[in-house]
C-alpha cells in the first residue's frame, strides 16, 4: 500500500472515529451504545469492502459500471413501490437489520456510469450532452419522487463538474447550468432579469451559432415560465424548507426551528466547545436528526470552533488528496470517477454543513464519513476502494 | 486526456472558496456571536421555577396546633433514565406501598419524563428510597398540610389545596404571612417541554412562612361546635352559628358554624328580631328619652302603624321599662323608636356596627343590611326598632353585645393573636377600639335590663346556677320577595356572663328550627348556657381574669366616625418586628416564648410558677416606660 493511500485511509478513519464519538454523544441518552456500535460495524464492513474492491482490476470494475447503474435505477424504481421512510416518504428498504437506502448507491452508480460514458466519447456534441443529462436525470427524477429533493439536486449537479473535467468548455458548462440558475432565480423577477440580461450579453458577444443562442434563451425563458407549476408540484414540506431558507424569519411549520436550534448549538459551542458528551442542546433533544443530518451541530457544540474547523480541514485535506491522486492517474475512467466522487463529497459537505449554518436549505444529505448511516458508509468505502484500485493499476496505462 | 492544470486549479479554487465560506461562518457564529448564542442556549432549556417555603403553622390561643405543614417528599421518576424499569419497580414498589405491576407500567412508559409515583412520603420512609440510589428516581422535598384536630374549626381555619395554595379562611386571609418567601429552582426542559432532573437545582433557598396564633380557644371551640350541632339536631334546624368573644379585647374565642361552609357567623345575613332592641333601648337611654322606672300603656299589646298593626307575643298592660324589655314588647320598642326619630335610631345602629363589615380577618364577610332613613318606608322606624327590615351577621351582633358588656366601646373582632417567626412572636395584635357607642352608665342600665330577660323574661332557658347572666332573645323572620315566610325563621340569643363582671360574650343563631318551638329563648338559650357554663367552670379552675382593663381611648365624639380604617386593616402591614410602644400580651405563652417576646421589646421579666403565663403586670397595652420590668405569673393549665 502506497503512502498516498495510507494518508487517505488515516484521515478517513480519524473522521469516522469523530463521527462515531459524535453519534454516541447524541444518541446515548435515548439509545445507549446502539447507534455507535452499529456505525462501527458499518465502518468495519466498509473497510473490508474497500480492501476487497481494491484488489479488483480497474477494467473489471469499469465493466461493472453499466450493470451497476442499471441495478441502481431498478432499485430506485422498486423503492417507490415497497419502500418506507419518515413522513410518508419512500426512501429505503426495511431489511430488518438495516435500512437500505438505494439513493446512496445511486450516487456512486451515477458517477461510475458517467465516468464510463465520458471516457468512451471523442469530442462533445449536443447528442452526447443530452445523453449525459439523460443518465443523470433518470435516477434524479426517481429520487425526486421518493421524495428526496436534496439527493436529487446532488445527482443533477454531479454531471456538470464531470463534463467540465471531461473537457467541455466552461462557457458551455455555464450554458448548461443556466436553466438551473434560472430556476433558482425564478422566485424573484428582478434576480431573473439580471441573470437573463447577463446571459444575453454573453451570448451576443460570444459569437455563437444562432441555433445555440436561441436554444439557450428558449430553455431559460421556458424554465422561468414553468417554475410556478413546478412549485405547485412540490410536496408541502419541500416548499416549507425552501421558504424557510429564503425567509428564515418567516417560520413555516417550524421548518426554521431545526436550523435555529442547530445555529444555537454551534454558536454556544464557542472556541473550545462544551466538551465531549457535555452538549446541552443535543442532550435536550432540541436538534432533530442529530446523529444523521445534523451531526455537524453536535461537533460544533461539543468541540467548538477548533473541532468544527478541524473537521473541515480534515475533509478538505482528504479531498485535495483525492484530487492529487486523480492527477496521477492516466486512464480517463479512473480520472473522471475520481473527479466525480470528489465533487460528490464536496457538494454533500457544503450542503450539509451549510444547512446547519443556515447557508443552505435543509435537505436530508449526510455529512460524508461522519453521519450515521449504513448505505452511506458502505458506498463511501466502495468508492474509495475503486479509486485505490485505479491507483494500484495506474502504471499499466 | 488529462484535465488541464488550469481546470484542476479552478476546481480546487472553487472548493477552497467553499471551505473559506464555511470557516468564516463558523468564525462569526462561534467566536463573534458566541455570547448571544450562549444566552439563547441557556434560555432554550434552563427555566426558573419558584419553590414554596414551608408554610407556617396555625395554633389556637393556647398554642395547640390546629394546622401544620409536615415535611415530606414527593417521589417522581424520569422513565427515560431507567435502565431496567421492571427491576426498579420491584425494588421501589414495596418501599412506596404501591403495587409492583402498577409501578412497572408507569416506569415503562417513556412518553413522559416526569411521573409522580407518590405525592407525599414521610421523611422516615424516604431514606430507604434514596438509598437505592437509582438514577432517574427523584425524591423532592415537599410539604404536607395536616389538621391534627380534623374538621375542627375548619370554617375559621380554611383550606389549602394539596400543593399548598390557600383556598379559604384564615389560610387565605393570612396567606402572605403563612406562605413565606419562595425560593428559586432551575430545571431543564427538553424540546418536548418535559421537565428533566437537574443536579443542585436550588439556586435560592426558600424561607419558611411565619406561624399564626389564633384567638380561638380550641377547647371552647370544640364545646361550641358540639353544643351547636346538638341543638340543630334537637330542633330539626337547617343551619346555625355561634360566636364567643372576649368583650374586653375583641378576641374571638370560638366561632362555630354548621355546616362548615358557608362560615355562618361571618357570611350569613339574617334578621335579628328582638335582639336588636338592645340598640333601640341603648339609644333611648343614652339620649335620655327613656327612664328605667317609666310605665308604658300598650293598649293590650297592639299598636297601629302605617298599613297595619304591631302586636306583642306576651302582651301586658301597663308594663314597666324592665318588664317591656324582658317580655320583648314590640309595641314599647316601637313607641320608644317614635321618641328617637329616624335619624337618631339610624345613627345608633351604625354606631353599633350594623350595616358595615366588622373587619374580622376573614375574606367574604357580609355587610348586613341597613338602609339609610331616606329609603325607609312609613313604618320602618317602628319595625326596625324590634329588628325587622335589618340584616345582621352573628359577628356583628356579638360585637354589639360586647359593646354593652365592656361599658360602651365597640371593638374590632380579632382572630389573630400573634404572628410567630422562627419560634418567637414578632407581632402581637392589640385590642382595637372602633368607637365609643354609649356611656358606661347606659351600658350598666342595659345590663340590668338584659339580666331581667334571663331571670324573668324570654331568656329563662339561658339561666346558669349561681351566675348572673345578661342576655336578649330574638326571633327573626325570613322574608322572600317582600313577604315573610311562614314557619321559617332565625332563632337568636345573645348575652354575656357574668353580668357583673363580663368575661364572655356569646351569640347563638339557629336557622329554621322546626321542632316544638322556634323562639330564640328555648332554641338558643340552652346552647348559650352549655357553652358559657363550660367556659366559666374552666376559667374558675385555672385562668384568672383575662379581662385586662381596656385602656380608655379618646372619644371621637361623632357616631358617624368612619370605620374605614378598620376595614382596611392589613395583617401583613403589622408584621414589623421590634416596634413596640406598649407592653405586649404574653398571656397563654410558655415562659420561653414569653421571654423571647419581652426580650425582643427590650423588657426584663420575672416569673413565678410554671406552665403558661396567666397573668402579667403591667398588663398588655400599658405604655412601656420606667424600669421596663414585667412580672409574669405562670400556672399549669390542664
Amino acid at each position: 500500500m502506497r503512502k498516498t493511500e495510507q494518508t487517505i485511509l488515516i484521515i478517513m478513519i480519524i473522521l469516522c472515529g469523530l463521527g462515531v464519538l459524535s453519534i454516541y454523544s447524541s444518541t446515548r441518552d435515548s439509545a445507549g451504545y446502539g447507534y455507535a456500535i452499529r456505525q462501527v460495524i458499518w465502518i468495519a464492513l466498509g473497510f473490508a469492502l474497500m480492501l476487497l474492491v481494491r484488489k479488483i482490476h480497474i477494467r473489471t470494475l469499469m465493466a461493472f459500471a453499466l450493470p451497476f447503474y442499471g441495478i441502481t435505477v431498478v432499485l430506485l424504481g422498486l423503492v417507490l413501490v415497497v419502500g418506507t421512510g419518515p413522513f410518508a416518504t419512500k426512501r429505503w428498504f426495511d431489511l430488518g437489520f438495516m435500512r437500505f437506502q438505494p439513493s446512496e448507491v445511486a450516487k456512486i452508480g451515477l458517477v461510475m456510469m458517467l465516468a464510463r460514458y465520458l471516457s468512451d466519447i471523442r469530442g462533445f456534441s449536443l447528442g452526447t450532452i443530452l445523453k449525459v443529462f439523460a443518465m443523470a436525470l433518470i435516477p434524479a427524477v426517481l429520487v425526486l419522487f421518493e421524495p428526496d429533493l436534496g439527493t436529487a439536486v446532488v445527482l443533477g449537479i454531479i454531471a456538470f463538474p464531470m463534463l467540465f473535467a471531461a473537457g467541455l468548455d466552461w462557457i458551455h458548462v455555464i450554458f448548461l447550468a443556466s436553466p438551473f440558475i434560472a430556476l433558482a432565480c425564478s422566485s424573484r423577477l428582478a434576480a431573473w432579469i439580471v441573470f437573463a440580461g447577463l446571459l444575453v450579453i454573453l451570448l451576443i458577444f460570444g459569437r455563437f451559432r444562432v441555433w445555440l443562442v436561441s436554444l439557450v434563451l428558449a430553455i431559460n425563458v421556458g424554465v422561468y415560465a414553468i417554475a410556478p407549476f413546478a412549485w405547485e408540484n412540490l410536496a408541502q414540506y419541500q416548499r416549507d424548507r425552501l421558504i424557510a431558507f429564503v425567509r428564515p424569519d418567516k417560520d413555516v411549520l417550524g421548518a426554521g426551528f431545526q436550523t435555529t436550534q442547530s445555529m444555537i448549538a454551534i454558536g454556544s459551542g464557542g472556541i473550545a466547545g462544551k466538551g465531549l458528551f457535555k452538549g446541552t442542546q443535543k442532550a435536550l433533544g432540541l436538534i432533530p436528526e442529530q446523529h444523521t443530518d445534523f451531526i455537524f451541530s453536535v461537533i460544533g457544540e461539543e468541540m467548538g470552533f477548533v473541532g468544527s474547523l478541524g473537521v473541515i480541514l480534515l475533509l478538505g485535506f482528504l479531498l485535495t488528496k483525492f484530487l492529487r491522486l486523480a492527477s496521477e492517474l492516466r486512464d480517463k475512467f479512473s480520472i473522471f470517477f475520481c473527479f466525480g466522487f470528489t465533487t460528490l463529497l464536496i457538494v454533500q459537505m457544503f450542503i450539509n454543513i451549510g444547512m446547519t449554518l443556515r447557508i443552505m436549505p435543509v435537505t436530508g444529505l449526510p455529512l460524508p464519513l461522519l453521519s450515521y448511516g449504513g448505505s452511506h458508509m458502505l458506498m463511501l468505502w466502495l468508492a474509495c476502494g475503486i479509486i485505490f484500485a485505479a491507483y494500484r493499476t495506474r502504471l499499466e496505462y | 486526456m488529462k484535465p488541464s492544470s488550469i481546470k484542476l486549479f479552478s476546481f480546487f479554487a472553487g472548493f477552497l472558496a467553499i471551505c473559506v465560506l464555511i470557516g468564516g461562518y463558523l468564525f462569526k457564529l462561534q467566536l463573534l456571536e458566541h455570547s448571544f448564542y450562549s444566552k439563547e442556549a441557556a434560555r432554550m432549556h434552563i427555566f426558573v421555577r419558584e419553590i414554596n417555603g414551608r408554610r407556617g403553622a396555625i395554633y389556637d390561643r393556647n398554642l395547640m396546633p390546629v394546622a401544620l405543614t409536615l415535611p415530606c417528599y414527593r417521589v417522581w421518576a424520569d422513565p427515560c433514565l431507567l435502565d431496567n424499569p421492571r427491576d426498579v419497580a420491584a425494588k421501589l414498589a414495596p418501599l412506596l406501598g404501591l403495587r409492583v405491576n402498577k409501578v412497572a407500567r408507569v416506569l415503562a412508559d417513556t412518553s413522559a419524563r416526569y411521573r409522580i409515583l407518590r405525592q407525599s412520603v414521610d421523611p422516615e420512609d424516604i431514606g430507604a428510597v434514596a438509598n437505592l440510589g437509582i438514577r432517574g428516581i427523584v425524591c423532592q422535598p415537599a410539604g404536607k398540610r395536616v389538621r391534627p384536630l380534623g374538621d375542627f374549626a375548619s370554617n375559621v381555619i380554611g383550606a389549602t389545596s394539596p400543593d399548598g395554595v390557600a383556598l379559604s379562611g384564615i389560610e387565605l386571609f393570612a396567606d402572605e404571612v403563612l406562605r413565606g418567601k419562595p425560593g428559586k429552582e432551575i430545571f431543564l426542559r427538553d424540546a418536548l417541554g418535559q421537565i428533566r432532573p437537574c443536579a443542585n437545582s436550588t439556586v435560592q433557598p426558600p424561607s419558611p412562612g411565619n406561624s399564626l396564633v389564633l384567638t380561638i380557644d380550641a377547647e371552647l371551640q370544640y364545646v361550641a361546635e358540639q353544643a351547636l350541632e346538638e341543638a340543630i339536631r334537637i330542633n330539626k334546624a337547617k343551619a346555625g352559628g355561634v360566636v364567643v368573644v372576649d368583650p374586653w379585647t375583641g378576641e374571638i374565642l370560638a366561632m362555630a358554624s354548621f355546616p362548615r361552609r358557608p362560615n355562618f357567623p361571618v357570611e350569613v345575613t339574617f334578621e335579628p328580631g328582638s335582639a336588636l332592641k338592645i340598640c333601640t333601648y341603648s339609644a333611648a337611654l343614652e339620649t335620655n328619652k327613656l327612664k328605667l322606672d317609666e310605665i308604658f300603656h300598650t293598649n293590650n299589646g297592639v299598636l297601629k302603624v302605617s298599613g297595619g298593626y304591631i302586636r306583642d307575643d306576651h302582651p301586658k298592660d301597663p308594663v314597666t321599662t324592665t318588664e317591656a324589655f324582658a317580655r320583648s314588647s314590640n309595641v314599647v320598642a316601637a313607641t320608644i323608636a317614635r321618641r328617637l326619630g329616624q335619624q337618631t335610631l339610624y345613627r345608633y345602629l351604625v354606631a353599633f356596627g350594623f350595616g358595615r363589615r366588622t373587619g374580622i380577618e376573614l375574606k367574604g364577610e357580609a355587610y348586613g343590611i341597613l338602609r339609610p332613613p331616606d329609603k325607609w318606608s312609613k313604618r320602618s322606624l317602628e319595625t326596625i326598632a324590634f329588628g325587622q327590615e335589618v340584616g345582621v351577621t352573628a359577628v356583628q351582633l356579638a360585637m354589639a353585645f360586647a359593646t354593652i358588656a365592656n361599658g360602651g366601646q365597640l371593638l374590632r373582632p380579632r382572630l389573630v393573636k400573634a404572628i410567630i417567626k422562627d419560634g418567637w412572636a414578632v407581632c402581637l395584635t392589640k385590642p382595637q377600639v372602633v368607637r365609643r357607642v354609649i356611656r358606661k352608665e347606659t351600658a350598666a342600665k342595659l345590663t340590668h335590663l338584659m339580666e331581667a330577660v334571663v331571670s324573668s323574661g324570654t331568656g329563662v332557658p339561658a339561666q346558669i346556677d349561681g351566675i348572673r347572666v345578661a342576655g336578649k332573645t330574638g326571633t327573626g323572620q325570613k322574608a322572600q320577595g317582600g313577604q315573610y315566610l311562614k314557619g321559617k325563621c332565625f332563632a337568636v340569643f345573645g348575652g354575656f356572663v357574668p353580668a357583673d363582671n363580663p368575661r364572655y360574650v356569646c351569640t347563638v343563631v339557629i336557622e329554621d328550627p322546626s321542632g316544638w318551638t322556634s323562639y330564640g329563648g328555648p332554641v338558643c338559650g340552652p346552647v348559650f348556657k352549655k357553652i358559657m357554663e363550660y367556659a366559666l367552670r374552666r376559667a374558675r379552675k385555672v385562668i384568672p381574669s383575662t379581662a385586662t382593663e381596656l385602656a380608655e381611648l379618646p372619644l371621637d365624639g361623632s357616631y358617624q366616625a368612619s370605620t374605614e380604617a378598620a376595614d382596611e386593616f392589613d395583617l401583613a402591614s403589622t408584621l414589623t418586628p421590634g416596634r413596640q410602644e406598649t407592653y405586649p400580651s404574653v398571656l397563654g405563652l410558655t415562659l420561653r416564648e414569653a421571654a423571647k417576646v419581652l426580650e425582643h421589646c427590650g423588657i426584663k421579666w420575672r416569673a413565678t410558677g410554671s406552665g403558661l403565663v396567666v397573668r402579667q403586670d403591667p398588663s398588655p397595652g400599658k405604655p412601656i416606660d420606667g424600669e421596663k420590668v414585667c412580672k409574669l405569673v405562670m400556672e399549669t393549665i390542664q
